[in-house]
């Protein structure tokens, strides 16, 4: 994994209703990034618009991510991930990496998007060895 | 080692969590208001069964929820 880097990352943080972040019209090119029922992080593209009045949505500058392919992330499961990876793909994947909190977009072709606070990406770099 | 069910983001290490209490269940033949509040907050049963608990999932989806843990076994279950 040497050459790969994390990057901070620019999207927009979400929460809302369940039922309105389900059915969410997301710009193109958005990635997003379900944490929990009510609350995503949506990578890149226009602001999104909500169908619920209440909802909140923040510009997100707090992650940093990068990408591996299928070898780098059985690897990095392999030696730092000590919980079960879910066997569907698309999911997401979200617990200790290394000791530090992170998640895994696992998308369908094999890749994964690793992302990590920004303030702990130094400290997983360096845990994983990443550049 | 001590695993733990986040609702959303399944087992993991009990590290990645912080345990928040024992759900306060204070029995309804206590009536008296003041005694109510004692009864929540300082007379611990130590059941040696099911209780319910409060955990918070730090290390993942970051989300407050509600398990029940058999303190003989510490199997999880959902609270009803
Ligand atoms: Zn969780």
């Amino acid at each position: 994994m040497a050459e790969r880097t994390l990057t901070p990352l620019a999207g927009w943080r979400i929460v809302a209703e369940p039922g309105a972040i389900d059915v969410a019209p997301w710009p193109d090119g958005a990635e997003v990034v379900r944490i929990s029922a009510d609350d995503a992080f949506v990578i890149g593209g226009a602001q999104p618009d909500l169908a619920d009045p209440h909802a909140i949505v923040t510009p997100e500058h707090g992650f940093a991510g990068v990408v591996l392919d299928a070898d780098a992330l059985s690897r990095l499961a392999e030696c730092h991930v000590e919980w079960q990876l879910p066997e569907g793909r698309p999911a997401l994947a979200q617990g200790q990496i290394a000791g530090v909190p992170g998640k895994l977009v696992l998308r369908e072709d094999g890749s994964a998007l690793l992302l990590v606070a920004c303030a702990a990406a130094h400290e997983l770099a360096e845990r994983v060895g990443l550049t | 080692m001590l695993r733990v069910t986040c609702p959303t983001c399944g087992t993991r290490p009990y590290e990645e969590f912080r345990y928040g209490s024992l759900f306060p269940v204070t029995p309804d033949s206590i009536t008296d208001p003041d005694a109510r509040q004692v009864d929540h907050a300082w007379m611990q049963d130590n059941v040696a069964g099911p209780i319910t608990e409060r955990w918070f999932h730090e290390a993942g989806c970051r989300r407050w929820f509600t398990a029940v843990r058999d303190t003989r076994t510490d199997a999880w279950s959902q609270p009803d």
